[in-house]
Formats: C-alpha cells, sequence, structure tokens
C-alpha cells in the first residue's frame, strides 16, 4: 500500500512538474510583423511603366470604410516610392484611368481573418467598380498552408493589378500580407507596417521596370 | 598513491556492496516493476528544434517471466522548442515569408518493451531494453500570431541501457536511470522544413517500484 501510495505521488510530482506539451516561451519572438508575398509567374514585370495608387487604404470590415489619416498616407507612401524605385511612374487620380497597374492597400483586423474571409470581391466591386470583372481571379495573398490566429492581428494587404482596357480584365500579378499581433501604439504599429512593405519588396526583385 | 589507493578500495567495497546479492527482499519475489522518470531529450539533427530540452517524461510497466528476461509496456513524451533567427523563406517558386520562428517538436511514443537485466538478485540491475511502437509527433513553427503544424504518426524503435539501483533491502523503490537512442519514422513538412524521421537521444531518471 505504501509502495502504492508512493508510485501515484511520484507520478502526481512529476506530472505538474512536466506537463504533457510545454509551449515555446513567445516572448522570445520578436514583434516585428510576418511579410508574406505571392506572384503570378507568367507576369512581365518589365512591359508596364505607370501605376496608380489610391490615397486612401481601405478597412475590410462590417463597414465600408477608409482609412486615409496621416498614418494612412506614410504607408501609402512607403508602398509609392518602392514602385518608383523600381522604375515605374506614379499617375494622379486625373490620370487613373490610364494606369498600367493599379495598387490596391487594405486593412483588416479580426480574429478568425484568414479563416473566415474568403471571399474580396466585392472589395473590388467598391474601389474599382464592375466593369472589369470578367475573367479575373484573384490570387489569394494567404499561404497554401494551414494558418490560425491567437490573437486578434491586423494584415495590411496590398496588391498589384494588371489593367488591360483592351479587353476590360483585371489580372492579379503579385499580393502581400504584412501582418501580426498589434501593439497597441499606432506609431509602432505603422512603423511595423512600413518595414514590412520595404520588405515586400526586398523579397519581390522580379517587380522592375 | 596513498589516495588513489584508498579510492580504488573504497569503489571495490562500494560495488561489493551494491552488487551483493540481498535475497531476503528481492524483487523475484514481485515479479512486476514500474518505472516513473525525468526525461532529458535531444534531437539529433532533425532540422527542426534540434535543442535539448528536460520536458518530458517516461512511463514503463513491466514483469519479468524469467529472473532475467522482463516484458512491459511504456509511454514517454517529450517536447523540443528552438528560436529561428528572422529570415525569408521561399515557401513555393513564388511565394515568399519573411520571420522570425520558435520551432516545437511534441513527441509521444507508446508501446511494448522487452528487457534484459544482467544481475537479478543484486541491489544494482543493470539492463538492457528494446522498445517498439507508435509515435505521434506534432511539429509546429509559431511566427508572430501565426502557427503552421504538423501532425503524423511512425514507428518508433529505442534502444535502452540503465539500471535500477536499490538503497534498502526492502527494493520495493528504487533509483533508476537510463540512456536511450530513439529512432521514429515520422515524416513532417513544415513551412520549408521537411522533417523524414526523428533521431533522439537522452536519459531518464527517476524511480523504480
Amino acid at each position: 500500500m505504501k509502495r502504492l501510495a508512493t508510485l501515484l505521488m511520484t507520478v502526481v510530482l512529476l506530472s505538474l512538474t512536466v506537463s504533457c506539451q510545454k509551449d515555446p516561451d513567445f516572448d522570445e519572438l520578436s514583434s516585428e510583423f510576418i511579410t508574406y508575398t505571392n506572384y503570378d509567374k507568367s507576369v512581365d514585370f518589365s512591359k508596364y511603366s505607370t501605376f496608380y495608387i489610391s490615397d486612401a487604404i481601405k478597412v475590410l470590415s462590417d463597414k465600408k470604410e477608409d482609412w486615409s489619416d496621416d498614418n494612412a498616407q506614410s504607408i501609402i507612401k512607403t508602398f509609392a516610392d518602392n514602385m518608383k524605385d523600381r522604375g515605374y511612374v506614379q499617375l494622379d487620380e486625373s490620370e487613373k484611368s490610364m494606369a498600367d497597374i493599379g495598387i490596391q492597400l487594405s486593412y483588416v483586423e479580426n480574429s478568425y481573418y484568414f479563416t473566415d474571409y474568403y471571399s474580396p470581391y466585392y472589395w473590388y466591386d467598391w474601389w474599382w467598380g464592375s466593369i472589369f470583372w470578367n475573367g479575373w481571379f484573384p490570387i489569394y495573398p494567404y499561404p497554401s498552408y494551414s494558418v490560425t490566429y491567437r490573437y486578434d492581428v491586423g494584415s495590411l494587404l496590398g496588391e498589384l493589378i494588371l489593367i488591360d482596357r483592351a479587353t476590360e480584365k483585371l489580372q492579379q500579378a503579385w499580393s502581400m500580407c504584412v501582418g501580426g499581433t498589434m501593439s497597441g501604439s499606432t506609431r509602432t504599429d505603422v512603423a511595423n507596417a512600413k518595414r514590412g512593405v520595404n520588405q515586400a519588396f526586398v523579397q519581390s526583385p522580379y517587380i522592375k521596370k | 598513491m596513498k589516495t588513489l589507493n584508498k579510492s580504488i578500495v573504497s569503489a571495490i567495497l562500494f560495488l561489493v556492496v551494491i552488487l551483493f546479492p540481498n535475497k531476503a527482499n528481492s524483487q523475484v519475489t514481485d515479479n512486476g516493476y514500474i518505472n516513473v522518470d525525468w526525461q532529458f531529450n535531444m534531437p539529433i539533427k532533425t532540422g527542426f528544434a534540434d535543442k535539448a530540452s528536460g520536458w518530458g517524461m517516461s512511463f514503463e510497466g513491466g514483469y519479468y517471466i524469467t529472473k532475467n528476461i522482463g516484458l512491459g509496456m511504456f509511454m514517454t513524451y517529450s517536447t523540443n522548442n528552438d528560436y529561428v533567427e528572422r529570415q525569408t523563406m521561399m515557401l513555393t517558386e513564388t511565394s515568399a515569408l519573411t520571420t522570425d520562428q520558435m520551432h516545437s517538436i511534441f513527441q509521444l511514443p507508446f508501446g511494448v518493451s522487452a528487457r534484459y537485466r544482467f544481475l537479478p538478485d543484486a541491489i544494482v540491475k543493470p539492463y538492457v531494453a528494446l522498445k517498439l511502437g507508435t509515435e505521434y509527433s506534432k511539429l509546429s513553427s509559431y511566427y508572430n500570431s501565426f502557427s503552421s503544424s504538423d501532425k503524423n504518426w511512425g514507428f518508433y524503435i529505442c534502444p535502452e541501457v540503465g539500471t535500477t539501483i536499490y538503497f534498502t533491502s526492502s527494493q520495493k523503490v528504487g533509483l533508476h536511470i537510463a540512456l536511450y537512442y530513439s529512432y521514429a519514422t515520422n515524416k513532417s513538412d513544415v513551412l520549408i522544413y521537411d522533417v523524414k524521421g526523428i533521431n533522439n537521444s537522452g536519459f531518464r531518471l527517476g524511480l523504480s517500484f
């Protein structure tokens, strides 16, 4: 009986000390956002010359709204500067219809974005209008493996859309997702997002005129 | 020289004492055995979380069908975590991901075991053992707020050498020490990491009942 009690006590004590699966120390991870990019291999980016980028970031939520304050402008400028560094010419609002490439920046803050958000079609309708819908199939900017969120996160999505005016079709050529846990400080999060945008171009050397 | 002779004599005396048969209360009267151990495990060249860790336990129970040969069952588990610096990974030919990561391997093998003990009547009972079974493993990569995991099952084999040391004449509870090597056929694919088979080595330290 004493032997059984000792055995049980040992099992209980050791089990309490060494739980079944030990979670890693997440504090070791940096707070830097992840940067994911994907592109259509068939696209020759050097064939295009001009781009248009909106002066507002679309916020994907139940309500349709724009994010256009100074923080948004600094992110948009970072993106546009990278495009210009690669040899593309930025067109303004009045020349929008002449652009070869349309750039869509969007922001979403949702715990279940990757698993719940399947159809970004409305967002294109809302921004570009429905005239370019025919024949356009998006490459989702999501990793092809299973991804789960542990916390509420923010994601900045960016896409290069090739505009074929002759056929009135859009082709998604490149996509970007910069995201991670929000720090609670807007200044830090915006700085993180801008570094993510820069990294997206670093890992996409094929984008160049 | 005098000190050296003293040490040798002490060692011989120690061996005589611990190996001297204690027939009054040897385990022969109780052919069962149960080991409860803390496990220190180190994956070997898996390319994924190859960092030694003490987050593990081992349970084994069996019965001596002869004075020397025991048959039983076992279950162990261990977790190994390792930090990976920020890097850009080519997930596919066209997609890239930049992030730092925390890698984690959780292993849970269980099955049957056989052992041969050399000195069944001694206080110190060295043995060799072979464990065969199946292993459940989960390889995870955590990056910022995301994680990618792959769970698998495989065949498990584990040769082991160890000893049980009893400090009392009743031999009801003893110290158990073992060194082991194990191999599991589990194959996992997480992000860019392709793990084919998991080799481990380590030791187990606990109590034997």
